[in-house]
């Protein structure tokens, strides 16, 4: 991974005062950090002019887009901007896409007092805590004027994103299985049985965190908006759906087929009736498909 | 010690009754242990691995196996969970061993050298690394000691010298900065302390917890009040907090 | 003293810790602050003098501990200021680093304490002070033994002295070998001993020399050996001897063959075992002492006629060195003589016919002739107020000497221009020579001169004096400052 960073985030920056596109930030500790505020919803135009900008930080940094699903942006549209910076990827270019908003995503401040975001526009928000009786005004600006952010919430930021896909998936595998626990000592398993076993109440976000990650959960759909919510209460983020594409256009070749494997044999042997469930394939495929994933799960 | 008990950690209540069901079926007797205690001594240990700890899996065995080696250094701590990987204090939850207690018998002991698993899930040693030697001049522990190196001063100016308050407000407290110092460590605070619930010394940091907030009004009121500062025992309640973190610095991490 | 008056230079980046130090400490001392290196080392420029300085390690962004190397290069170039580390980073490697680089003690920061600070502070302080004050003293001392030690320098150039130079050189390397030096009087016998002692393995131990014949018979034993109070009527209390003195040193017994049966016993048991017994002990000492005897007289002849100890002839004859007499090596005369004169180029200030007279004498009185030869010329040259040596300004038995036949270095050992000297002459010329330097170098200020040679008061300097005149009047011809001071410090 390179060490020189830029964050590119696009939503609508209104509140936070940016008149022209975009604009650009510094960190206070590291002249290699570079967070850029871009107001560009999603439009026929938009890939080519965030392509441009990510093709404009060059082939020696590593550049996050956060794109704002509220401004028009989803697994579409990664998937057309990462396609569309397919060539700069293969010149060396390092380049990771994720999508935000309307739930519990570590870049705001509300779900995490180390984040960036407020909730209009800005880079503070108001948070309660029980060390304080009035809520705490948390900034992550050091000077406006200078348009200066503190290293810590751009560090604390940029970590959680480098390990997010790969964490997301390894968590969806350890919850699966504590799941499937009651049933290993029903061997052999069959897929009717852990198929409505997940569709009870209790299970209900595991059971749409499996949809999300075999891409069965499409746009405005009930799925969706009950998974949407279980990410507004409990602050995490819960859709696979920039996982992905990242997965197919960003991770490589080998790590995209290992993930279709993944999804191809969860939806022909979960979602299938009647099958033989064998769990230490099941494990076997994720193992395969995270090993190949080469950041840590957690850093 | 208790040769048939087993003491079992885990996050998760379906992960313990499985545990419970195949471990009772093999004539053992597991308890849950939420907060092991020196009275708790059992001849086996098995922590479920990764804990699932402030929403994030978290790899723990390292610090279980340093807390038991010096609390029962003849225990055995057996880790279970969906690692697939042989050990002989692993057992992989989805290839439960035919002769579990051939298996526990086999363990090595915690005194023992041995590296734990692969557990996946987040560091936890190099959490609390960072948490006590990280983040530079501004590591919580850094902070911690030059708001109490601060308020040493100011004590020892009013107690010894009788000096007024205003005074050393005005010559040591204001500009030490020792309120924004405060706010500091409570921003470091919040952020580390879910990562450690459910790991051996979390009660002492729960009691840390609850004394940060306890003295929390004389820094939120800009350090003005002498009497808050007497009245919460500021100085005192960070210097037991100060010596607390040692015990687990030195336990831990060093 | 005051701890107030004690100025610490406390170098931190952290504006706020000097502050709050400042201000804690106010009432103990006063201090400077640096917060980087370029600052400190511009505040060590302006004022050398601080009396501590508190160091942390990390001074600046990189949070790479600087200050480790800091205290080395402080180390050197301010070797007086103590330094204490006072940092965050309480690490053993940290602390064993810093105190192996000449840190003096190590605060961390984290077990702030004002009493246990303060006190560290002035401790530190306190003991450097000792220490500086012992570093003075042993530079003193140095530079005492260094102006000795060019008083006796061994000054010669010629094949014979060159030899023995190696010689000595060679013995030195060999610190437990008893030497015995010969030669006529006034050779240079404990020059040679003092050149074994600086090139040697003791050199930076003590050097005693003593002169065995200038000592009372009955104080002898309890001046070489030492005393306990009461052994004998005077002795007031415990007294070390020359040989405990020397302990890891070196003793030059001058004179050996002047010593009684008794102390030649002694002198062959403490060669035998390195075991004295102090007069009035129960007990023997161990010491650690290596002997160099000298002597004008042929021992062999002593010990056949029975007056030495053949068994302490046989060990102090295991390395003998034996001076020339000055009339054997004439080609160092003008090098001594240069030496003498403080530098100036004697040779230059002599008429040839003086300089042919000079190195046409025979010297009998060797160096120590010749060194007052030259005070007496310097002087006599003032006196008639000439602008170079001739003939007028030498010594009478110079001027008047008669080139003849060489004598032999037997015949030498005793004929002088004044006719044979007696024991007590050549003791008398001795304290004489002694008292006619001191009295060039202290302005004729008697009261200087008996401080200069131990004396307990004037008195001493006038008993001597007198005594001397009584006895050999004759010999005051060569000492005209004591000549001429006479009347003043006997009347």
């Amino acid at each position: 991974m390179n060490t020189a960073r830029t964050m590119i985030i696009v939503w609508s920056w209104k509140h936070g005062g940016l008149t022209a596109t975009h604009d650009e930030w510094s960190t206070d500790s590291d002249i290699n950090d570079k967070l850029i505020r871009a107001d560009i919803p999603f439009t026929s135009t938009a890939i080519g002019l965030l392509r441009q900008m990510v093709e404009a930080e060059g082939l020696d940094r590593s550049v996050y887009l956060f794109l704002h699903r509220r401004h028009g942006y989803s697994q579409k549209a990664i998937s057309q901007i990462l396609n569309s910076l397919s060539d700069f990827q293969q010149s060396g270019g390092v380049v990771r896409s994720f999508l935000f908003g309307e739930g519990g995503d570590y870049i705001y401040i509300a779900n995490n007092h180390r984040g960036l975001l407020g909730t209009k526009g800005t880079f503070s928000a108001k948070l309660a805590s029980p060390y304080h009786e009035k809520d705490q005004l948390v900034s992550a600006i050091v000077r406006q004027e200078e348009k200066l952010v503190k290293s810590v919430h751009f560090n604390a930021v940029w970590q959680h994103y480098s390990y997010d896909f790969k964490a997301k998936i390894f968590e969806l595998r350890e919850d699966l299985f504590v799941a499937f626990l009651p049933f290993l000592d029903e061997e052999p398993l069959n897929s009717s049985v852990l198929y409505a076993f997940l569709q009870r109440e209790e299970n209900q976000l595991l059971f749409l965190r499996l949809l999300s990650f075999i891409g069965k959960i499409r746009k405005g759909t009930a799925l969706e908006n009950t998974l949407r919510s279980f990410e507004q209460t409990q602050k995490r983020s819960f859709f696979f759906d920039d996982c992905q594409e990242n997965l197919k256009a960003v991770y490589g070749v080998q790590e995209g087929r290992l993930y279709e494997e993944l999804v191809m044999f969860i939806k022909t042997h979960l979602f299938v009736h009647d099958q033989t469930v064998d769990l230490r394939q099941l494990r076997k495929q994720f193992d395969v498909l995270l090993r190949n994933m080469p950041e840590l799960a957690y850093t | 010690m208790n040769t048939k008990g087993i003491g079992i950690i885990s996050s998760d209540k379906t992960i313990f009754n499985h545990l419970k069901r195949r471990l009772t079926a093999a004539e053992f007797e597991p308890y849950h242990l939420s907060t092991p205690t020196e009275k708790t001594i059992f001849d086996y240990h098995i922590l479920s691995t990764p804990l699932f700890i402030g929403q994030t899996y978290v790899a723990t065995t390292a610090l279980w196996k340093k807390y038991f080696k010096a609390t029962q250094p003849t225990t055995k701590l057996i880790t279970s969970g969906f690692q697939a990987q042989q050990h002989s204090n692993h057992i992989d939850l989805l290839n439960w061993p035919d002769d579990v207690s051939l298996f526990l018998a086999n363990a090595r002991t915690v005194s023992e050298e041995w590296e734990p698993i692969a557990e996946g899930g987040l560091d936890i040693q190099r959490k609390l690394y960072r948490f006590f030697e990280g983040h530079g001049d501004e590591s919580l522990t850094d902070v911690l000691h030059r708001i109490l190196m601060t308020l040493t001063m100011a004590h020892d100016e009013m107690d010894k010298y009788q000096v007024a308050y205003t005074e050393v407000y005005e010559e040591l407290l204001q500009h030490s900065n020792i309120a924004s110092k405060w706010q500091l460590l409570l921003n470091r605070w919040v952020n580390y302390l879910p990562h450690f619930a459910a790991l051996p010394f979390f009660t002492t940091f729960k009691s840390i917890d609850q004394a940060l907030q306890t003295i929390a009004p004389y820094f939120e009121g800009g350090c003005t009040n002498e009497q808050l500062l007497r009245n919460l025992d500021c100085l005192e309640t960070l210097r037991t907090i100060k010596e607390d973190l040692e015990i687990i610095a030195r336990q831990y991490v060093n | 003293m005051s701890t107030k008056n004690y100025n610490i230079l406390i170098v931190d980046d952290d504006t706020e810790f000097h502050q709050q130090i400042r201000y804690s400490f106010r009432r103990n001392f006063v201090f400077e602050g640096a917060i980087n290196v370029e600052h400190l080392r511009k505040k060590l420029k302006e004022s050398p003098n601080y009396d501590l300085i508190l160091l942390d390690l990390v001074l600046d962004n990189t949070k790479e501990k600087i200050g480790l190397e800091l205290i080395r290069e402080l180390n050197q170039d301010h070797p007086n200021i103590p330094i204490i580390v006072v940092t965050k980073d309480n690490n053993v490697d940290t602390v064993v680093t810093a105190m192996k680089h000449g840190a003096r003690d190590f605060l961390p920061k984290k077990d702030y304490d004002f009493d246990y600070w303060n006190k560290k502070f002035k401790e530190v302080i306190e003991s450097n002070n000792l220490k500086a004050e012992n570093r003075m003293l042993r530079e003193e001392v140095k530079r005492h033994r260094d102006q000795r030690n060019k008083e006796y320098s061994f000054i010669g150039e010629s094949d014979k002295i060159q030899e023995i130079k190696r010689i000595l050189r060679m013995v030195s390397e060999e610190p437990d070998i008893t030497v015995l030096i010969t030669g006529e009087t006034g050779v240079g016998k404990e020059v040679a001993a003092r050149y074994l002692h600086q090139n040697g393995a003791r050199s930076e131990r003590p050097f005693q020399a003593v002169n065995l014949s200038a000592i009372q018979k009955t104080l002898l034993e309890s001046t070489l050996f030492g005393h306990k109070k009461g052994a004998f009527t005077g002795a007031t209390r415990d007294t070390e001897g020359y040989f405990s003195q020397a302990n890891n040193g070196i003793l030059m017994l001058d004179e050996i063959g002047d010593i009684d049966a008794n102390i030649q016993i002694k002198l062959l048991r403490f060669l035998e075992t390195k075991l004295i017994r102090p007069v009035g002990w129960d007990k023997d000492i161990q010491l650690d002492v290596q002997i160099v005897a000298a002597t004008h007289r042929d021992l062999a002849e002593e010990v056949e006629k029975g007056s030495f100890r053949a068994d302490l002839f046989q060990r102090l004859k295991a390395m003998v060195i034996e001076i020339p007499p000055l009339r054997e090596r004439k080609s160092d005369i003008p090098l001594i003589m240069e030496f003498y004169s403080e530098g100036v180029e004697f040779d230059t200030l002599l008429l040839p016919e003086a300089k042919e007279h000079l190195l046409q004498y025979n010297w009998p009185g060797n160096i120590r002739e010749l060194r007052n030869a030259i005070n007496y010329m310097m002087l006599r040259k003032r006196i008639y107020n000439r602008a170079k040596i001739d003939l007028e300004c030498l010594p009478t038995e110079i001027q008047t000497y008669q080139t003849s036949p060489k004598p032999s270095v037997v015949q030498a050992a005793a004929p002088t221009s004044r006719g044979e000297l007696t024991i007590d002459e050549e003791h008398a010329i001795i304290d004489l020579e002694k008292i006619e330097q001191s009295l060039i170098r202290k302005n004729k200020v008697k009261k200087d001169v008996a401080i200069e040679l131990g004396m307990e008061n004037t008195d001493n300097l006038r008993y001597k004096i007198k005594k001397y005149y009584e006895k050999h009047p004759h010999l005051f011809e060569d000492f005209p400052f004591i000549k001429e001071s006479y009347k003043r410090i006997v009347k």
